[in-house]
Formats: structure tokens, C-alpha cells, sequence
């Protein structure tokens, strides 16, 4: 475990910059609001530093900084573990617990297909219906002028056309707020349109041009939503395409949000090119440490991922320690009311921010497969494949020979001398 | 499903305060006595000795805690007057203002009693702060200045030993002011500090007084 220690310290003081702000960062965050509550809580506390002499105020120092950093190293330590616990990955997250937060997510994702559905459903109802709209709107424009009498008795009637207008009014408010126009309002709105055409109202041009735009918007607005939504699931769950009797564990959801952001890595290199980024991730970063940029902004990404993680649960300690603190101890409600309520605040924050800068890396990953994949075909000395199809069965092989042990049948391609 | 860790949150919340509000009122019954200028319908007086009551024919100026050394400055000479008019009679016409400490909290003007006045503190604590009697020979003034329910530092030379300390008592032997100690409610570690035999002046510093 000391050697382990070691080995962490030394890793981690050489690549100073991710340790700094992934691990030092939080630790002296944590150990600074420990020390702060512990001195508006106990007066004694802020009396015993005031106390000590110059050469004590130097060793305690040093055994705040020591814990710090031991804090930090452990952080580092931990970093996968503590992310994979986040992930549902580990079984601290199991039994009903398990089963509640998978069911959450199961219906949230369930929402978002639902609603793409939605979305899919009107865009071809738009669609279907465009032609007939724009029909209905020429025919009407070409109504002969009739002049019907309508026997005023000199009272102020009310205007037979005033319902049209607020239709086409409704329709076009929908539009300058940017919501969604649903195909009942433009069907409605379109023969509003189609009334005062027939009826040669002054306003018809407009009303005319509003119902055209209205389309529009309602067709690029809906097209809009759809690649909102698509991307939102895309980015946040897992989805491989099934095809045939073949079983795609890819597909099957965490109970986090962090996990399920996770397993898209997965599900999009088994859905693109058959690769298993669980068992080839090692080789791939071999290959991507090979250009600088690229490696550099992977290790940005997850370097804030980690520091999120790492305030996380620092936060997650704080909360639980102090609050127990305060409940066994104080008499005063005030101090436990902010550490509940800031404390859980700051870990909703923190963990929202961990799911962001995961999406954030886990984006990188994705393009780094798309982009050193043959590379990697290369450093495995095995023959770029001519085809999608050809290269989806190449990479199910080399996941299998390499994941799993099954027999593949290839000749290498070794580079020349 | 939003909801569960909401109700889960509010629970703890609830739970918590519950808790500390209950403490704090064990605790607040407990060291009332101490710290109190409260007003004198409370419990204590009304289990004074009743069969040895006479009224001293004296109010008090102002609201006096429990454990508060009586000075003659405390007192005005009572007017003998409605329902305690026969036992103010009774009182000794020119006798001087009692001495010796209260038993039991008393609001401002409330008539003193002979059975309210006991010739020594009696401290009641708590098991988190005991009291510890410090001698105010070399700040003979602090007895007339602090009172039950003040609030000091004790400093040992150039350090501080302890911050905010409740006063419990001021107590004073028969020779006067200069035999004057104070008993403060120190938690465990500064009573350590405080019973460390450290030759070093002691000195306290007032933080706040009793109004």
C-alpha cells in the first residue's frame, strides 16, 4: 500500500498540471472549509492556533499541508473507483437502490424516444399536408370578387372575419416566441388563411404570407427539436441498432446518468464499426499519445472530470461528516440548516458539472475512434479494410481474438523496413 | 421519482433540527440559571421557602440572574403598599439592603424577599462546561463589572487560554473585593489549561456584559 502511495506521488508530482487541479485542488478546498467550520463553530479552535508560537504554527502548518496532500494522493488513487461509483458500475449501487435509479432512467429515456416519435409523426404530417396547405391557399386567392349586401341597419356589426384573423394572429405569435406550431394550428390557421382570400379582406396578402412562414417555421422548428433531442439522447444513452438474434449489451442502461453518458463511448463504437472501446481502449490511447493535441485535450477533459468527481465526494464527506457533527453537538440550528442546504446544493452542482465535462470527454473518445482507428489497424500490423462492411467484421474479430480469446483468421500487413 | 430524494432531504432536514432544537432547550433549562435576567415568574421562585418569607422592603432597579451578588447599588426602598403592606410593616424600617446572592432571578422592580437572598452562589452545570473558580485579585474591579451571564477571554500572558467563556458566578469571601474569584463554564480543554499549574499572569478580558 506505501509503495503504491509512492508510485501515485511520483506519477502524479511529474504530471504536475492534472494532479494540481484534478486532486491538490479539491483536497485544499475540502481541508480549508473543514478548518473554517471547525473555527466558527470552536472559538477554542481559533484561540489554540492564536496560542501556538512561531516554530508550533510551522509544524502544524506542515502537518495541514501533509494531510492535504495525503488527501490529494488518495484522490488520485481512488479517481477510477470513485467515477466508476458514480457510474453504477461498482456494487455500492445495488438491490432496490439499483432498481429505482434504473427505473428513473429507464423513463427518462423513454420520454425522450416518445417525444422523438412525436416529433417524427408531425414533421410527416407537415409534410404530407404542405402541398395541400399551399393548394388550398391558391385556389382561395383566386375566389372571384362577389359583392353581398348585407343589409347594415347602421349599428356597429361585428366583424365576420375577426375569428380568421386572431387564428392567423395565434398562429403567427407562436412563431415570433419560437414554440412549436402543431399541425391542428396550422390546419387551422391555413383555413383562416383560406377565409379572408375568399372573402378579399384587405389584410389577405398578409395573412397569406403569414400561414407560408408559419409552415416553414413549423417544419424547421420541429426539425430543430428533433436534432435537439436525437443529440440529447445520442450523448446521454446508450443505443446500438439491433439487427438479427445478436445480443448488443451495449444497450443496457446504467442506473446514473454519469454511467449511461459512459456507455455511449461503447454503444457508438459498436455501432459504427463494430469495435469494442472496453476491450481496445488501452491500444487506442497508445495510438492517440501519439499526437500531442490530441492527447492533450483528452487529458484536459478528463482532468476536469476528475476534479469534479473529486469535489463530489469530498463535498458528499463534508455534508454527512459535519452535519452528524452538528446534530451530536451544537444548539444551534443555524450552522447544521446551511451545511444541509449547502451542502447538497453544491453536490447537485458539482455532480451536473462531472455529467457535462463527461459528455465533454466522452465526445473526444468517440472522435478519437472515428479518427484512429485504422491508425491503430496500423500499430496491430493488420490491412486497412477496403469497405465499412469489411472493416465492421474486422474490428468484431479483433475485439473477440483480443477480448475473448476467439480464433480470427487475418494476415498481418507489417510495415516496410 | 424527482421526489423521493426531495422528501428524503426535507426528512434529514426536519429530523436534524428537531434534534438540535431539543438539545438546545435541555441545555437552555439547564443553564438558565446562570445566564438569566429573566423575569421572576419562573418555577424557582415559586418554590421558595414560603414559610420563612418577609419582605425586606426593597425593589430591585433592574432585572438581576440568578447567582447575582446583591450590591447596595442593586436596590431602591420599597413604598408599603397594597396587598404587601402588612409584611413590609413587618420589615425593619431603616435596615440595610441585604448582601449575599440571589436565589432565583428577579425582573426589574420586583420586590425582594428575605427567602430570594442565600449567602452563596449555588452553580448549577452542565457536563460540557464545569466551572472553574479564577482568582480577580489582580483585576479587583472585574467583581463589580461582570455579573452572571458576562462573557470573557482568559489569557495566560500573551496567549489566549480561552474565548467567549460564560461566567457562572462572581463569588466573594468576607475580606471583601480583593477575595473575589469568578466561576466560569470552561469546555474540557481549556479547563485543562486553565488548571495547568503555569505561573504566567492570568488576566481576563470582558467580551460582553450583562445589560
Amino acid at each position: 500500500m506505501l509503495s503504491a502511495i509512492v508510485t501515485a506521488l511520483q506519477t502524479s508530482l511529474t504530471s504536475s498540471k492534472a494532479f494540481l487541479f484534478a486532486n491538490l485542488l479539491p483536497a485544499l478546498l475540502f481541508g480549508a472549509m473543514n478548518v473554517a467550520t471547525a473555527a466558527l463553530l470552536w472559538p477554542e479552535v481559533g484561540a489554540w492556533w492564536v496560542a501556538l508560537d512561531t516554530s508550533q504554527k510551522t509544524l502544524a502548518t506542515t502537518i495541514g499541508a501533509s494531510i492535504t496532500l495525503g488527501l490529494a494522493v488518495l484522490l488520485s488513487l481512488l479517481a477510477t473507483s470513485m467515477l466508476e461509483v458514480l457510474e453504477g458500475k461498482r456494487p455500492m449501487l445495488r438491490g432496490a437502490l439499483r432498481q429505482w435509479m434504473t427505473r428513473y432512467q429507464t423513463e427518462k429515456l423513454e420520454r425522450i424516444d416518445k417525444q422523438l416519435d412525436q416529433f417524427s409523426k408531425v414533421r410527416r404530417d407537415i409534410q404530407e399536408r404542405t402541398d395541400e396547405w399551399i393548394e388550398k391557399m391558391r385556389v382561395a386567392r383566386k375566389t372571384p370578387w362577389t359583392f353581398v349586401s348585407t343589409g347594415s341597419t347602421g349599428r356597429s356589426e361585428p366583424d365576420p372575419l375577426e375569428p380568421s384573423r386572431e387564428a392567423i394572429e395565434s398562429v403567427r405569435e407562436l412563431r415570433v416566441t419560437g414554440q412549436p406550431i402543431g399541425v391542428d394550428q396550422l390546419s387551422t390557421g391555413v383555413q383562416a388563411a383560406v377565409e379572408l382570400l375568399e372573402q378579399h379582406a384587405p389584410d389577405r396578402e398578409g395573412a397569406q404570407d403569414e400561414m407560408l412562414a408559419a409552415i416553414d417555421y413549423a417544419r424547421d422548428m420541429n426539425q430543430f427539436e428533433r436534432t435537439r433531442l436525437y443529440n440529447a439522447r445520442q450523448f446521454n444513452y446508450p443505443k446500438v441498432p439491433l439487427g438479427g438474434s445478436s445480443a448488443q449489451p451495449a444497450n443496457v442502461l446504467a442506473p446514473t446518468r454519469l454511467g449511461n453518458i459512459g456507455r455511449t463511448i461503447q454503444s457508438y463504437a459498436i455501432s459504427r464499426y463494430q469495435l469494442s472501446i472496453d476491450v481496445l481502449w488501452t491500444r487506442l490511447q497508445h495510438v492517440i499519445q501519439k499526437s500531442d493535441k490530441d492527447a492533450a485535450l483528452l487529458q484536459d477533459a478528463k482532468m476536469q472530470l476528475d476534479c469534479c468527481i473529486g469535489a463530489w465526494w469530498l463535498i458528499v464527506v463534508y455534508t454527512i461528516a459535519w452535519a452528524l457533527v452538528l446534530v451530536w453537538q451544537s444548539v444551534n440550528v443555524v450552522p447544521f440548516v446551511i451545511v444541509w442546504v449547502a451542502g447538497p446544493f453544491l453536490a447537485v452542482v458539482s455532480y451536473r458539472l462531472a455529467c457535462e465535462r463527461y459528455q465533454v470527454w466522452a465526445d473526444l473518445v468517440r472522435s478519437a475512434v472515428d479518427l484512429f482507428r485504422f491508425d491503430l489497424l496500423r500499430e496491430l500490423a493488420l490491412p486497412l479494410p477496403p469497405g465499412i462492411e469489411e472493416e465492421r467484421r474486422l474490428w468484431n474479430a479483433v475485439s473477440q481474438q483480443t477480448g475473448y480469446l476467439e480464433a480470427m483468421d487475418a494476415s498481418y500487413k507489417h510495415k516496410g523496413p | 421519482m424527482r421526489v423521493a430524494p426531495i422528501v428524503l432531504w426535507i426528512v434529514v432536514l426536519g429530523a436534524g433540527v428537531g434534534i438540535i432544537a431539543f438539545r438546545s432547550h435541555r441545555t437552555s433549562a439547564a443553564t438558565s440559571p446562570q445566564s438569566s435576567t429573566a423575569t421572576s415568574n419562573d418555577s424557582c421562585r415559586l418554590l421558595r421557602d414560603v414559610k420563612n418569607s418577609r419582605t425586606s422592603g426593597f425593589r430591585v432597579r433592574r432585572a438581576l440572574g440568578r447567582n447575582h451578588r446583591l450590591l447596595p447599588d442593586d436596590f431602591v426602598r420599597a413604598k408599603a403598599e397594597s396587598a404587601n403592606a402588612a409584611k413590609a410593616k413587618a420589615a425593619p424600617a431603616k435596615a440595610p439592603p441585604p448582601s449575599g446572592y440571589l436565589r432565583c432571578s428577579l425582573a426589574m422592580n420586583d420586590e425582594l424577599d428575605s427567602s430570594d437572598v442565600i449567602a452563596e452562589p449555588v452553580v448549577t452545570t452542565t457536563p460540557d462546561r464545569p466551572p472553574y473558580l479564577i482568582s480577580l485579585r489582580g483585576q479587583p474591579a472585574l467583581a463589580e463589572l461582570l455579573d452572571v451571564g458576562s462573557r470573557v477571554d482568559v489569557w495566560r500572558g500573551s496567549k489566549p487560554i480561552g474565548l467567549d467563556l460564560p461566567i457562572l458566578a462572581i463569588w466573594c469571601g468576607e475580606s471583601g473585593i480583593a477575595s473575589c474569584s469568578a466561576a466560569v463554564g470552561a469546555p474540557d480543554s481549556v479547563w485543562r489549561q486553565l488548571a495547568n499549574s503555569d505561573t504566567s499572569t492570568r488576566r481576563l478580558i470582558v467580551r460582553r456584559l450583562v445589560p
